[in-house]
């Protein structure tokens, strides 16, 4: 058998013999050499620099004012239920907007990450990427009703077509409550909020996506390079001649294959999650209400204490919008003047 | 080699330094000196553009090989319409029979081209390894990173490429003919 050594020596000479191109080096510096200053322009088009910043300042502009139109949208419908109540809380938004339209209510005042996922379904099969969606949805019952509302839960889930894959939910003692996990196929995610919030009162809701498109990209690339892999290892292993060159051989196909499985495994376990969207739903048993400072003064002190509290948090409220507001309208400002300044006098240059 | 601004003196630094065992690495990886020269243009102009990227130091070396490999395997996508992964593996039996016979090779007097069909008939899994190991005198770890497998994946390719090798019995003569000159 050829030695280290021997073979080195053979590759050094097989390499050797190649000349190296003289004009090679040459073409590296030509191609890779800024263009020249001075290079002629060509007319009658526009320049990569500025259909690129045309583009990314119409793109900004369509944005921002998507942005200005949602936001505006939501303050509008949802801050005056917290105000006229006097009570900013948001569960008191909730319970305000339950009986007429519970999903809208609650759409518009839960936070952006929610909004995602209340469109993450569409926006999946409009781009084709793999999303896991999730969510949390606090509700508010009462003691007798609890068996009654884990029943609807379980109903709703068979009725999407989908399972409760936990539940937790203790019916007596100290803290009566729990929680159930929903899932149901990503399609049904929206509606099954839409649907579970109109079982009780809603305290709170948060929802999640998760795009896991580049982890899947990734899976699959290294699911190819591994099948590659012992499909290559399986060719040596046909022409291993000698006993120890086959037990090596078989055991990397081994290290192999357990990768392998190791991998699918992962894909199924996120393809699961991408197919089906898990709803938390929290049970809060409601506590009767003990009133702690029985005499009228006490009362009174909490509702001074509570109404300063709700003001400073529409106060709060209403300078966040109004410095959105400003700020989003210097940004569409400096973009058209930079239009204006950048691109219109080569236009016009250009027409005349 | 430094980070930052472009410089063109960089670049010819790097040309300098790295061109000449990166096109011969290239040739005997493609047994093609066209495609080779493609090859290592395409990398040096993609280490130019990603240069910001570049690891510093010893780990430079792996880094370039490995892109003259990827650029390696672009080129006998583009030019053989096969995937450069893929090509197809000689078998021992056939590497044995379709190896020229001593006396042939003698008379071309060439041995330098017996090594270089011998690398070529060797699956390309195999020859881009033992071309890192024996020509380029990377070790096992940096041709781990040059071939983006695990180095203990990397450990048994070049000895598997060595044994191939050593059926062909022209280069076996050779390989002794070499040693005793020596």
């Amino acid at each position: 058998m050829i030695t280290d050594d021997e073979l080195e020596a053979l590759l050094h000479e097989a390499g050797g013999g190649f000349a190296v191109p003289a004009e090679g080096p040459a073409a590296i510096r030509a191609a890779a050499a800024p263009p020249a200053p001075d290079a002629p322009v060509v007319r009658g088009r526009f320049r990569f620099r500025e259909l690129a910043l045309a583009g990314t300042s119409v793109a900004a502009v369509v944005a921002l004012t998507v942005v200005l139109l949602t936001s505006s949208g939501g303050t509008l419908e949802q801050l005056p239920p917290a105000t006229t109540a006097g009570n900013g809380t948001f569960s008191n938004v909730q319970a305000s907007a339950t009986a007429p339209a519970p999903l809208a209510a609650v759409r518009r005042s839960a936070s952006s990450p929610a909004k995602s996922a209340m469109n993450g379904t569409a926006t999946k099969a409009a781009i084709g990427r793999d999303i896991i969606a999730k969510g949390t949805l606090r509700l508010g019952i009462t003691r007798a009703a609890l068996r009654r509302d884990v029943a609807r839960l379980e109903a709703l889930a068979a009725a999407f077509g989908g399972y409760v894959s936990a539940a937790d939910v203790a019916e007596t003692g100290p803290h009566p409550g729990g929680a159930i996990v929903v899932s149901v196929p990503a399609a049904s995610f929206s509606a099954l909020i839409a649907r579970a919030e109109g079982i009780a009162k809603v305290k709170s809701l948060s929802t999640s996506d998760t795009d896991v498109t580049a982890q899947v990209v990734d899976l699959g690339a290294r699911l190819t390079a591994l099948v590659d892999e012992r499909n290559q290892l399986e060719v040596l292993l046909s022409r291993a001649g000698r006993v120890s060159d086959l037990l090596a051989v078989e055991n990397q196909i081994e290290y192999v294959q357990s990768q392998i499985e190791q991998i699918q495994g992962e894909q199924r376990t996120i393809a699961a999650q991408v197919d089906y969207s898990s709803l938390t739903v929290d049970l809060v048993v409601s506590r009767p209400h003990v009133s702690s400072s029985p005499n009228g003064f006490g009362h009174a002190w909490h509702e001074a204490i509570s109404g300063f509290v709700n003001g400073v948090k529409a106060l709060i409220a209403h300078l966040g919008d109004l410095l959105f507001g400003v700020l989003s309208f210097v940004v569409a400002a400096l973009i058209v003047f930079g239009l204006w300044r950048g691109v219109w006098p080569r236009i016009r240059r250009r027409i005349a | 080699m430094k980070r930052g601004t472009p410089d063109t003196a960089e670049l010819e630094r790097w040309m300098e330094s790295w061109y000449a065992p990166a096109y011969r690495t290239a040739c005997l990886v493609l047994n093609d000196t066209t495609g080779a020269e493609e090859a290592v243009q395409e990398a040096f102009l993609r280490m130019w553009r990603f240069r910001d990227t570049m690891p510093e130091g010893d780990a430079a070396r792996p880094w370039l090989y490995r892109v003259v490999v990827n650029t390696c395997y672009s080129w006998a996508r583009k030019e053989w319409g096969v995937d450069g992964r893929r090509a197809p593996s000689a078998s021992l039996d056939t590497l044995a029979e379709s190896s020229p016979g001593p006396d042939e090779i003698a008379v071309v007097g060439d041995r330098a081209g017996a090594v270089r069909a011998a690398l070529a008939r060797l699956p390309e899994a195999l020859r881009v390894p033992v071309v890192l190991r024996y020509y380029a005198g990377l070790s096992e770890k940096e041709i781990a990173v040059a071939i983006h497998r695990r180095p203990g994946t990397v450990k048994s390719r070049p000895h598997e490429a060595r044994r191939l090798l050593s059926a062909d019995a022209a280069l076996n003569a050779f390989a002794e003919e070499k040693e005793g000159t020596q």
